[in-house]
């Protein structure tokens, strides 16, 4: 972290659901400065759900110390949710209500300027839908009708649960950039995924979570100068065949290799190959993501 | 302030697109219909009486057969088999056989079987004071009406059945409404994205009973003034059933609050809408009031709603009512709050 203003800060973080010593989330630290995106990465059931609800108030603190903009969740008035936004993973909407209404009926909740529900659906894409009812949405656009309704109040903290899962690459990309745009206006997102490419793409930093446990938490390019071994494949022929090989570039052995590969065959393409988050994460965890 | 008046807008246009309104105005509707046209004005509670001698008739005979002869709606008959007969076709028939027994007259009354025991005993009484004018105890027929001073008896048959539509309509209906509004919400999952904005958990539950509140003023409006006429106690009638619509709807956020989806909860709405209704019993057979009845906040409200339609003077029974019902309110209002916001947060 590099020292700029906390927006969420928890320490020790204890949550059980049956109140005994189960425990869904258990030692769960970290801080996130303004402006910052934070990804939450976890494979299912590792508690990601379970921490954002007790950061927006929807679980009760049990244990530990969480703070949000400043304020201590155990303490917070109504109107901190003035300045936060959540978009939910399961689409929970009016459906008897169209896409507008249901933006408009939420932003007189709201005791803060905020956005015209029509300029937020066309940022989505939903402009066309916007005089529908959201009975009639697919379940893309559902999801999409709640992102948008989580940036009504134009949110200082932004908590987005799952925000991209099954939705076409066009919509994907969509999405990312109205993240991307708001990070640069200044808003903290809490993102919760398990897709990693999400978290490569869009976090500043990243938390590996799993079995309610935070094993490592830093930016994807640390994490992958740190633990990814960085790798060479080569193409080449030799004896007339056309051959591939993945050499690491840590192992001596595998080094004089290549060296070998270089000076003896014709080598037809060489490319490093960095790893990935995945494997990372696999690598920390022993988990798969899924 | 904005936040509730939002809420209201909200909540009033999902109950108008799930067709509440309409439900509202057809309920209203038929039930205008049936107070107008439908029931009669009058109950034809007076049987047809057919009647026939046997043998020979002395004075005594003769004067009682007079008086049926005059009697509208009493016809002779040639045997007792054609009353039975007749009888047998026509169900609000009975038959007399008037004859002669040790010099004395006979009266034989022939009777369906369902006729009750009050009007056994005065068909008897009756015939009793025709034949001998001087010994009979009329004290004996008692009339079992719990508020005299109702003086429901003025009252047509049909427009009697308002005060009970009344009850049906607005405060029933309230509750079933309110309950499916609730748990609409928790199943859609709409309400967690309302608690993670400002608003509180008791402006939220204010908003529904506020929509439920305009819906009975709106019908009772309607079935009021379509059936009795404008000339009731507006402000006491519609102050009444604002009582029994908030009362109904309290209790059903109540019962919500307690279960998280509408088939657990079921079992307890339909038990409680049932008993609810039981004192409606109470209102046609006044003779019915065990205490169990009596004490139903439902009770109570039901002879409210009518001293307002058809004023009789005891208007104490408004004030107590609506004293009543906002009180259990209030109670039941502060428990949903309560148990809502521990339960909504159990996920
Ligand atoms: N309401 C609940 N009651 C009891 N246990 C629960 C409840 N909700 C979650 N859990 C348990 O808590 C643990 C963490 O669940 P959580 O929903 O936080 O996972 P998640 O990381 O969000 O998973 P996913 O990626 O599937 O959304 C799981 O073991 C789950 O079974
Ligand atoms: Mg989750």
């Amino acid at each position: 972290m590099t020292g700029g203003i906390e927006m969420i800060k928890v320490r020790d973080l204890y949550h059980s659901y049956n109140n005994n010593e189960q425990y869904a989330v258990k030692n769960v630290s970290f801080e996130i400065a303004k402006g910052e995106i934070f990804g939450f990465l976890g494979p299912s059931g590792a508690g990601k759900s379970t921490t954002q609800k007790i950061l927006i108030g929807l679980l009760p603190l049990q244990k530990g110390n969480v703070t949000v903009d400043g304020a201590d969740v155990r303490k917070s008035s109504r109107e901190l949710f003035d300045s936060i936004g959540v978009s939910f993973e399961r689409p929970n909407v009016y459906k008897k209500l169209t896409g507008v209404e249901n933006l408009k009926f939420y932003s007189e909740m709201f005791g803060v300027p905020t956005e015209d529900p029509l300029k937020l659906l066309k940022m989505v894409g939903l402009e066309d839908a916007a005089h529908k009812k959201a009975g009639e949405y697919s379940k893309g656009m559902l999801q999409r009708l709640v992102f948008a309704r989580s940036m009504i109040n134009n949110p200082k903290i932004w908590f987005l649960d799952e925000p991209t899962s099954g939705l076409d690459p066009n919509t994907t990309s969509m999405i990312k950039s109205i993240i991307r745009e708001k990070q640069k206006q200044g808003t903290t997102i809490f993102l919760t995924t398990h897709n990693m490419h999400i978290a490569e793409e869009l976090c500043d930093r990243v938390a590996f979570i799993t079995n309610g446990e935070i094993s490592a938490i830093d930016s994807p390019r640390s994490l992958k100068l740190s633990f990814g071994e960085r790798l060479v494949a080569v193409e080449y022929i030799e004896d007339g065949k056309s051959k591939k090989e993945t050499l690491s570039m840590v192992d001596a052995g595998q080094k004089q290799r290549l060296n070998d590969l270089i000076t003896r065959c014709k080598v037809e393409t060489m490319h490093t190959q960095e790893a990935t988050l995945e494997e990372i994460f696999i690598k920390i965890t022993g988990k798969e993501l899924k | 302030m904005k936040r509730l008046f939002g809420l209201l807008k909200k909540d009033a246009l999902v109950a108008f697109r799930n067709y509440f309104f309409l439900i509202m105005l057809i309920a209203a509707f038929l039930l205008i219909i049936a107070a107008d046209f439908l029931i009669p004005e009058k109950a034809s509670m007076d049987a047809k009486v057919l009647y026939t001698t046997e043998g020979q008739q002395s004075d005594k005979a003769k004067l009682l057969l007079g008086m049926l002869e005059s009697e509208e709606g009493a016809k002779r008959a040639d045997s007792k088999a054609q009353i039975i007969d007749s009888m047998k076709k026509d169900k609000n028939t009975i038959g007399i056989v008037v004859r002669q027994q040790n010099g004395e007259p006979a009266v034989e009354i022939l009777l369906q079987g369902y006729e009750n025991e009050k009007s056994k005993r005065a068909l008897a009484l009756s015939f009793g004071a025709a034949l001998n004018p001087q010994n009979v105890d009329y004290s004996s027929i008692e009339d079992v009406v719990l508020q005299q001073s109702t003086g429901i008896n003025d009252i047509p048959l049909n427009k009697s059945f308002v005060p009970l539509m009344i009850f049906v309509e607005p405060v029933m209906l309230g509750f079933i409404f309110l309950a499916t509004l609730i748990f609409m919400e928790k199943e859609e999952g709409t309400i967690k994205a309302y608690l993670v904005s400002p608003i509180r958990i008791g402006e939220y539950l204010i908003s529904k009973v506020v929509v439920m509140l305009l819906l009975a003023l709106i019908s009772t409006i309607l079935i009021t003034s379509f059936t009795v006429g404008l000339q009731v106690n507006w402000l006491l009638l519609l102050l009444t059933v604002a009582a029994g619509s908030i009362f109904g709807s309290t209790l059903a956020m109540f019962i919500a609050s307690l279960f998280d989806s509408l088939s657990k909860a079921m079992v307890w709405l339909i038990v409680t809408s049932l008993v609810l209704t039981v004192p409606m019993a109470a209102y046609f057979v006044p003779s019915f009031s065990p205490r169990a009845v009596t004490i139903m906040p439902t009770y109570n409200l039901l002879f409210a709603i009518r001293e307002a339609i058809f004023p009789s003077g005891s208007s104490m029974i408004i004030y107590q009512n609506i004293g009543g019902l906002l009180a259990m309110s209030i109670i039941l209002y502060g428990a949903s709050t309560l148990i809502y916001k521990r339960s909504l947060l159990r996920d």
